[in-house]
């Protein structure tokens, strides 16, 4: 019984960890410019193709380098996607931002086929299918280093914001831009480099979760949908509500699928989003009022 | 008189080009084209309806390659009455039923297609068939949902072996050779894996088995954990998965990682190489019913290998292969045919009898099935090999 609760629980967060990491890209993009960026999703699938896809697969770098790489493509990628997809609609009314990151998910989706064919890769990763027993249930190593790297991040990013002055400025924007602008701060620039850590989050999800299952151009769909319900839940434009709401939802959709029932998954994943929004709007964490931009 | 003159200067360039656009206009429309040349030497549309994107982009292009062989060997051999062969490719974009309709009526209305190759999946074809019939236009399809052939449409035709069939042939084998009990069900939730579990749950309840626990999932699924730990609690001994590509490489994967213990048996995607490719070794064990495997001894098959190689330096697999097929068959029927036109190519594929196709011999019953038999398959050393032969009605 132990057993069987162990592996449900250890796959439900560590899929709830990778919902996390994209929620926080979300979260941190809301927070900085107030535009939802729809394709984040497809930039988890763009770093996964990116490390595995090339780096890996055509130019054979180690696992390390490859990882190191692509978060460094993946924040120049962050950069672009800020000043071609953001920057130039900006002052534009809230859809049109929302319809560009629209257009940039399906030109990710479509340009990874164009480039590495239609083929899903497969990746063994650092750990490959390596199992680990821990209270007599086997599970994926993957799992346990997703986790990890999860709490590693989350400590990193929190030193980040505290104790940086870059993290202050990125603070500074996310809570108010034009009082941020008036204080010296380059918003601009920040908030150039705030698209690059949510991008670089991306990749990291798309990096760990790669050896699990495969990379292929509708990878991103899910967690994307999964991840947006996770920012709700836990609160829209809180950072302690996207990582919470993230390990909740991924551990509701294990446990549900295997005690309720897996047809009705989604209904009940998405069924419980339908009630927090009804009786508490704001999620876990949100405050009760919000400022509309 | 000035402001005339004017007009008259400002307007110089204008009534010529008005003119030359009317002359070029009427020499571009079809009608006048085919007046001013001799239209017996028109090409002769025929469509193909593929997913050239989303996560079936892999099967979509081997189905283009298939088509593609055999138009360029009828154009190297002359076309047909003297007529060369033109493809017309529309992306269906997978499982996607408006893509498919989108993709269909291009190609009939633009494109003016005689016959269209494809869809390939059940829901695609299904959406599909109401305007076949109304614009009286027949495709061929390599769906396998029961619920294709049994509308009565008469414009649809089926290359592979319908799924009522094939389930019944596989629960079969597996129940009378292999003594298979303790049976868990797992299928994807669209009218493929729907229709494909319901044919199995027939052939198991006639005989008297009942499945210990049926689980669905999505193409989107990716973790199944959960779900084969349910499999699991429930006391299954073995698994009868009936889904498309991904999921199938991805469930085979994690019930190895889970360290779990289950007889494998499914559909013939089981014997792809994308699925083999992710799946690795962990399909070793697995039946299936398929209708094309390369490494198939039969000396027409190596054959096919070689030629299909020499074009594209892959092996040949179902998708290529089936497809070429079908195209050859659409081409045969444009041959009898004794209007090459919507009609008159839908009559004479209904007439199709014991044409020999790569696959294996296609003959039209009055359902437009055109494929009676089939392989039973098993997965050794991450390769299909054929356990034996089966066909309809029989054992």
């Amino acid at each position: 019984m132990t057993q069987l609760l162990v592996q449900l629980i250890l796959s439900g967060l560590a899929m709830g960890a990778v919902y996390a990491l994209v929620a926080l890209g979300y979260t941190l993009i809301w927070n900085a410019v107030g535009i939802v960026n729809f394709a984040q999703g497809d930039v988890v699938m763009l770093g996964a193709f990116v490390a595995v896809g090339a780096l890996t697969n055509m130019f054979h770098l180690p696992i390390i380098l490859g990882l190191g790489g692509m978060l460094v493509l993946m924040a120049i990628f962050g950069v672009a996607m800020a000043l071609l997809v953001y920057y130039p609609v900006r002052n534009a009314p809230q859809l049109s931002a929302i319809v560009a990151t629209l257009g940039l998910s399906m030109m990710l989706q479509n340009g990874v086929v164009l480039v590495w064919g239609p083929e899903p890769l497969s990746f063994t990763g650092p750990f490959g299918n390596a199992t680990v027993t821990l209270l007599g249930a086997k599970i994926y190593t993957q799992y346990l280093l997703i986790l990890a790297v999860l709490v590693l991040m989350m400590v990193a990013q929190e030193g980040m914001f505290r104790f940086t002055s870059i993290g202050r400025a990125m603070r500074a924007t996310a809570q108010d831009a034009e009082a941020a602008r008036l204080m010296g701060i380059r918003t601009n620039r920040v908030i150039a480099i705030i698209f690059a850590y949510a991008a670089m989050l991306a990749g990291l999800a798309g990096w760990l979760v790669a050896p699990l299952f495969y990379v292929s151009s509708d990878m991103g769909g899910k967690v994307s949908l999964d991840a947006f319900a996770a920012c709700i839940l836990g609160g829209f434009g809180s950072i302690p509500g996207a990582l919470i709401g993230g390990l909740v939802l991924g551990l509701i959709e294990s446990l549900g699928a295997f005690y309720i029932s897996s047809e009705y998954i989604d209904v009940i994943a998405f069924g419980l989003l339908f009630a927090v929004l009804i009786f508490r709007p704001e999620g876990i964490f949100g405050e009760p009022q919000m400022e509309r931009p | 008189m000035r402001k005339f003159q004017v007009e008259q200067r400002e307007n110089g360039w204008a009534r010529p080009f008005f003119a030359l656009s009317v002359c070029a206009a009427l020499l571009a429309t079809p009608g006048a084209a085919a007046s001013a040349q001799d239209s017996s030497k028109a090409p002769i549309p025929i469509g193909l309806s593929a997913s050239l994107t989303s996560q079936f982009a892999q099967n979509g292009k081997w189905m283009r390659q298939g088509v593609e062989l055999a138009v360029k060997e009828i154009n190297a051999a002359g076309g047909i009455k003297g007529r060369p062969v033109k493809l017309y490719v529309e992306d269906d974009q997978g499982v996607n039923p408006t893509g498919a309709i989108n993709a269909a009526i291009k190609l009939i209305t633009q494109d003016q297609v005689v016959a269209i190759v494809g869809p390939h999946f059940t829901p695609d074809i299904l959406a599909d068939e109401p305007s076949l019939a109304q614009y009286k236009v027949p495709a061929l399809t390599g769906a396998t949902g029961p619920v294709v052939t049994a509308k009565g449409n008469p414009y649809v035709f089926r290359v592979r072996l319908n799924d009522n069939a094939g389930a019944k042939l596989l629960v079969r084998y597996l129940t009378q050779v292999r003594h298979w009990d303790s049976i868990g069900l797992s299928y994807v939730n669209t009218a493929f894996g729907q229709g494909g579990i319901s044919a199995v749950k027939g052939e198991l309840e006639a005989e008297h088995i009942k499945p210990v626990l049926v689980q669905t999932h999505m193409d989107s699924t990716k973790d199944y954990t959960s779900q084969l730990l349910a499999f699991q609690k429930a006391g299954a001994k073995n698994l009868i998965i009936w889904t498309d590509d991904q999921p199938m490489g991805l469930i085979n994967k994690q019930i190895k990682t889970l360290g779990l213990k289950f007889g494998v048996a499914g559909n013939g995607g089981l014997t792809l190489p994308n699925v083999l490719n992710l799946a690795g070794d962990a399909t070793n064990g697995a039946y299936s019913i398929a209708e094309f495997i390369s490494n198939n001894p039969d000396a027409g098959i190596q054959a096919w290998d070689k030629k299909y190689k020499a074009a594209y330096g892959e092996e040949p697999e179902l998708y290529g292969s089936v497809y070429y097929d079908a195209a050859k068959l659409v081409l045969d029927a444009i041959k009898r045919a004794k209007t090459i036109d919507g009609k008159g190519v839908r009559d004479a594929l209904a007439a199709t009898k014991d044409f020999k196709g790569v696959v294996t011999t296609y003959s039209a019953a009055p359902t437009g099935d055109m494929v009676h038999s089939a392989l039973i398959t098993r997965n050794e050393n991450s390769k299909p090999t054929v356990v034996k032969s089966v066909s309809e009605g029989g054992q």
